[in-house]
């Protein structure tokens, strides 16, 4: 479904990612970790268009997107959850829902959709008139992943969800990503959390300073050794 | 003779050279007066366009109304000499101290409101401040009205019945007050106080948490800035003999604004070169009058486009260098009898063993009715480490804030070593003695890694703006004192090779780790820590709870932190607070904690109750 | 009284067309923030085209209204795409010091096109006012009010409502995250351009109605004046645009007629510092601490 060949990316004169290759299959969940500053960011960015490649390729459904803006990706069925949430303050959470769907012109499907997010999320059906910016830090996370989720992607990209959350709301943002992927949308996971990401992934990509220097299945790397040491502390 | 004074001296001798070389040239002839006096208003606007800088560049604050202090001081010198019968040669350089102080004065009045307001806001009332002062001198009698001051005596003329003699001493005179202010600045900007200011740019919330009185040092900027820029006025009015109220317009200010933003924001010598650039372009261009214009507009916004952080960005034009030149020659001029190495600071607390370094009574805050937090009781003993941890939104912020005074608390007590600091402000509380970090990193970013500890000191210091300027004995050996702790300090966090570095470079696990050295360097008793280990991956964060340690034992400090990674929490905690609906829930031991009822349905799960008894 | 009503009228006149040209720096500070200096000059723009379609060509006043918004819009998204884009990702005084030279660029070319002397604005209409009393309301000042009224309300609609307004919005807050959602950020900049600079041609349309004479310079004062409206009212706020348009109006003109003609900017200033300092975010601006 989503394949990156040999991608390189800098910012000004630090170079982010080394040849980067790995593939999404359909209906995974696919899990990068590794430390920070490892490139994990820089590579759904580079993915969502948000920051050029220097060279390289992606592929997505088999046509190349490295040229594409934003919002046509977004447009394909390629969508992000965004590191920290960055949900529209000012914007009332059913305006933040309608702003993900903002590439589609079906409104009874949307409001369709709408309802399947606040199945998957009742809190935000409680304050959908609220501004985004008055919810709490986990009431935020959901909004962001059900925003996400109104654009009807193909692929979701998840960059730390677990970030500044308490291990309840963890747990839950966890079974949440579970069972979008079992809606039938594949999911590319970055996470800090390794121990959460692994046992949840199908597979999984370790990154070190923008190298790709492990992958397999998220049980096999729970048991490897090294990844043991550094990311799951034992 | 080593390479640095001797490169210092060179430095020194290419500015006399300088002075020399043009007084030669009028002497001889081949500066015609006009011309003399174009390098005449070249210094003027140099004296504008840095003091300017200080505001806008150092400072951070976008001023639209500097020509309105220049006024101020245009009209005060000018209405001085004009009145007093004083020799010329007196009475000048008295008139342009007077201009400056009551520039001053009024820089101070609209300095005011930057207490309140920021960025475009604070830009408007500067603005609208410079549009008044203008208003006001139409609409004065003494002023002259619209019609403006004329017959003000011209310094070319006035000095010396010989024309040329006159003209010497006028430019020798100008010349030489523009090299101080220059220097002035350079000096104030490196020093404490610079640092200050220059941390409020950067971040003014950390500035203020690591013990800068923010607001003191908004009014020192706004100050300086008017002073200098009145001085400027006034040598201006004494070089054209007649001004105006419009000479000295909203677009005069903007004139001055394009060339600091053009010179790069910030850089001292940027505002001195785009000055000599810019006056003299349009003199160049008045051969195609009519075109003058709108070749100079295209001009700027080319630069913009191409060089949008203007000529020289921040930097200075090996100004670092010579910075440190100067400094060597100051150093020989006033250390005759050899500056000590002053240490900031000697560890200041007593034992403070069986009493709790820092307890609140019943703390709580409410903001518009809805209660943040409330009946607080939390005790820190010498040399403990404490967590605080609790749902997303229970107030674990909140609390640390109303510790450090960024909130006012609406009840309750905060002791800090036996005395009372609720109500006090940060900055007071930090020097009282409580660090914090921020949950989001604020670092002042483009400032080195060690000037960002370098600022931490600053309530530890104490020398004044004018020895900072002067850079006397004190103001020496403190600087090289805190110069030898900064590094120290960054050696026990092995962070030494990166002391020159900008903070915003480092990765991000040192940036973490710059923070809390920060937060050491103004030597707390309480380090307050807000997710530490927010975003790091396990085995970071096990060199952060070393780190942790290292620092209590190090620099007997009791810490306390808020958490959410449980195996820090509970790995390094000798006790635990939980936090929820703005209310203590629990408190006691990490195996306390873990078995706690409440604690498990609010915050941790039965999930991770299970995992961490199936560890056990 | 009569005296006070009639100044108050004239005040809410030059109000509303401070309002329609605060609109255009407020919804472009708003999504850029950017203080659009040159924002007053396209007031100028649209002064000379509408003159030369309606002395020089001879065109109808609604033609000739039209031209002034064509042109308006075409210069606003022009100096956009060339000027301002480009340094979407530099320090905002970079922006900032390009609109002041954008500015000083349309002020002297215009200066060098049509010379410095004033073009008289023809005639338009030529309606008695409408009288009661003592009291005279004229048939412009009716109009430019009500159309400012309409305007307003009908941009402030279309913000909270339309798709392409929460777009505006959505960018005003976050572009990144906008373009994540699908939005294209730089149509949506382009757009409010164009929206903001068809307001500023419709009030420089109504400007010259009410003061008929067009020359290089004549957009810098009503332009500052404008924009300070925006800053009263709230910067980035709609209404608060038109609530600070018709304060500086009604302030200026009271001055004007009570205290002293020279003094009015003074006073229109420093209701403006008084407003800040009360409330930091203006009129209808919400406090926003930051978080700490």
């Amino acid at each position: 479904m989503l394949k990156l060949q040999e991608i390189d990316l800098f910012y000004g004169a630090i170079q982010a990612l080394r040849s980067i290759s790995f593939h999404v299959q359909p209906g995974e969940i696919v899990s990068l970790i590794g430390a920070n500053g490892a490139g994990k960011s820089s590579i759904l960015n580079a993915i969502s268009a948000i920051h050029p490649i220097s060279s390289g390729e992606i592929l997505f459904e088999n046509h190349s997107i490295n040229k594409l803006p934003p919002f046509r990706l977004v447009e394909m069925g390629l969508s992000q959850v965004p590191e920290g949430r960055r949900v529209f303050s000012k914007m009332s959470v059913l305006e933040n829902l309608e702003m993900g769907a903002f590439t589609r012109n079906d409104s009874l499907e949307i409001q369709k959709d709408m309802e399947m997010v606040f199945a998957h999320f009742p809190r935000l059906k409680e304050r959908k008139k609220q501004l985004a910016g008055t919810l709490s830090g986990g009431e935020q996370q959901m909004l962001a992943m059900g925003r996400a989720i109104m654009s009807r992607p193909k692929l979701l990209m998840m960059d730390e969800p677990s970030m500044g959350l308490s291990p309840l709301l963890v747990q839950e943002i966890f079974d949440i990503i579970s069972e979008i992927n079992q809606d039938g949308i594949t999911i590319l996971l970055v996470e800090q959390n390794a121990q959460m990401a692994l046992s949840l992934a199908h597979r999984a990509y370790v990154l070190e300073t923008g190298r790709i220097i492990k992958s397999g299945t998220g049980q096999a790397l729970m048991q490897d050794e090294d990844v043991r040491k550094a990311y799951l502390g034992g | 003779m080593n390479k640095k004074t001797k490169s210092l001296s060179l430095n020194f001798l290419a500015t006399i050279a300088l002075y020399l070389l043009i007084v030669v040239l009028i002497a001889s002839g081949a500066i015609s007066n006009y011309l003399a006096n174009i390098i005449i208003t070249i210094c003027i606007t140099i004296i504008m366009t840095t003091s300017l800088n200080v505001t806008t560049g150092l400072l951070g604050q976008l001023a639209l109304g500097h020509a309105g202090f220049m006024a101020i001081g245009a009209y005060t010198s000018a209405l001085f000499t004009k009145s007093v019968a004083l020799d010329f040669g007196l009475s000048l350089p008295l008139s342009l101290l007077l201009g400056g102080l009551i520039a001053a004065l009024f820089g101070m009045l609209i300095g005011i409101p930057a207490l309140r307001l920021e960025g475009d806001y604070l830009a408007i009332i500067t603005l609208g401040f410079g549009e008044i002062i203008r208003v006001i001198i139409v609409n004065l009698d003494v002023t002259g009205g619209p019609r403006g001051l004329t017959r003000i005596t011209r310094m070319s003329r006035a000095f010396s019945e010989d024309r040329l003699l006159s003209i010497i001493i006028a430019f020798t005179f100008v010349f030489t007050i523009t090299a101080l202010i220059i220097t002035s600045i350079f000096t104030l900007g490196r020093s404490r106080h610079g640092r200050a200011i220059i941390s409020i740019r950067e971040n003014a919330i950390a500035a203020e948490a690591t013990g800068i009185p923010t607001t003191r040092y908004k009014l020192l900027a706004f100050t300086v800035a008017a002073f200098y820029a009145g001085i400027a006025g006034g040598l201006f009015a004494h070089q054209t003999s007649i001004i105006e109220a419009r000479m000295f317009d909203f677009n005069k200010s903007i004139e001055y604004l394009v060339m600091v933003v053009l010179g790069g924001m910030g850089s001292i010598t940027g505002s001195v070169i785009s000055s000599i650039v810019l006056v003299s372009l349009p003199e160049m261009l008045r051969g195609m009058d009519r075109y003058r214009l709108i070749i100079y507009s295209v001009l700027l916004i080319m630069m913009m486009l191409f060089r949008p952080k203007g000529l020289l960005g921040t930097k200075e034009f090996s100004m670092i260098k010579m910075w440190e030149r100067l400094e060597v020659l100051w150093a020989r001029i006033f250390r005759r009898h050899g500056a000590q190495t002053k240490m900031p600071f000697q560890p200041r607390y007593d034992v403070w063993d069986d009493k709790p370094v820092l307890e609140t009574h019943n703390l709580g805050i409410s903001f518009g009715g809805l209660t943040a937090a409330e009946k607080i009781d939390i005790c820190l003993m010498n040399d403990e480490i404490v967590g605080l941890i609790g749902p997303n939104g229970a107030g674990k912020t909140t609390v640390f804030n109303l510790l450090t005074g960024v909130y006012a608390p609406t009840e309750g007590q905060v002791v800090l070593l036996g005395n009372p600091i609720q109500g006090k402000m940060t900055h007071q509380i930090t020097a009282d003695g409580i660090a914090r970090t921020f949950q989001n990193i604020r670092l002042f970013k483009s400032l080195s890694t060690l000037d960002n500890i370098k600022v931490a000191f600053h309530s530890r210091m104490q020398y004044s703006p004018i020895s900072a300027i002067i850079r006397d004995n004190k103001c020496q050996s403190e600087e090289r004192g805190i110069e030898v702790r900064a590094r120290e300090l960054l050696r026990v966090f092995e962070m030494e090779a990166q002391a020159d570095v900008p903070a915003g470079s480092l990765p991000y696990g040192q940036q973490r780790k710059l923070e809390i050295c920060r937060a050491l360097a103004s030597n707390p008793k309480v380090l307050l820590l807000d997710e530490p280990a927010a975003g790091m991956n396990p085995s970071e964060t096990f060199e952060l709870m070393q780190t942790i340690r290292t620092i209590r034992s190090q620099f007997s400090v009791a810490i306390l932190l808020i958490e959410h990674d449980m195996k820090l929490v509970m790995g390094i905690c000798e006790r635990i607070y939980v936090l929820n609906y703005g209310r203590v829930i629990a408190h006691g031991t990490p195996e306390e904690i873990q078995k706690n009822k409440e604690v498990i349905t609010a915050y941790l799960g039965q999930d991770h109750a299970e995992k961490e008894t199936n560890h056990a | 009284m009569s005296l006070f009503l009639n100044q108050l009228i004239n005040g809410l006149h030059v109000g509303s067309i401070y309002a329609l040209i605060a609109l255009g720096y407020t919804m472009v500070y708003g999504i850029v923030k950017l203080i659009n200096f040159a924002h007053g000059d396209i007031i100028m723009v649209g002064a000379y085209t509408a003159v030369i379609a309606l002395a020089t060509l001879g065109w109808s006043a609604p033609f000739a209204l039209l031209a002034a918004i064509v042109i308006c819009v075409l210069f606003g998204v022009l100096i956009e795409r060339i000027a301002y884009k480009p340094l979407r990702s530099s320090p905002r005084i970079s922006s900032l010091i390009t609109a002041i030279g954008v500015s000083m660029l349309l002020q002297n070319a215009a200066l060098i096109i049509f010379g410095a002397q004033p073009q008289p604005f023809p005639t338009i209409v030529n309606i008695a006012p409408i009288r009661f009393n003592s009291i005279q309301i004229s048939f412009i000042t009716l109009l430019t009010v009500s159309v400012s009224i309409i305007l307003m309300v009908t941009l402030q609609g279309f913000i909270s409502s339309s798709k392409a307004g929460k777009a505006m919005r959505a960018a005003s807050e976050d572009y990144t995250t906008a373009q994540l959602m699908g939005i294209n950020v730089n149509t949506t900049i382009t757009l409010t351009f164009a929206i903001g600079c068809a307001l500023a041609g419709i009030g420089s349309f109504l400007f010259c109605m009410a003061y008929p004479a067009v020359s290089p310079t004549m957009g810098s004062l009503p332009g500052l004046k404008a924009f300070i409206a925006a800053v009263l009212g709230g910067i980035g706020i709609i209404p608060g645009a038109m609530l600070g348009g018709f304060v500086m109006g009604v302030a200026e003109s009271l001055t004007k007629a009570y205290i002293s003609t020279t003094m009015s900017d003074a006073v229109v200033y420093g209701i403006l510092i008084i407003v800040l300092l009360a409330k930091p975010t203006g009129l209808l601006g919400k406090t926003t601490s930051e978080k700490v």
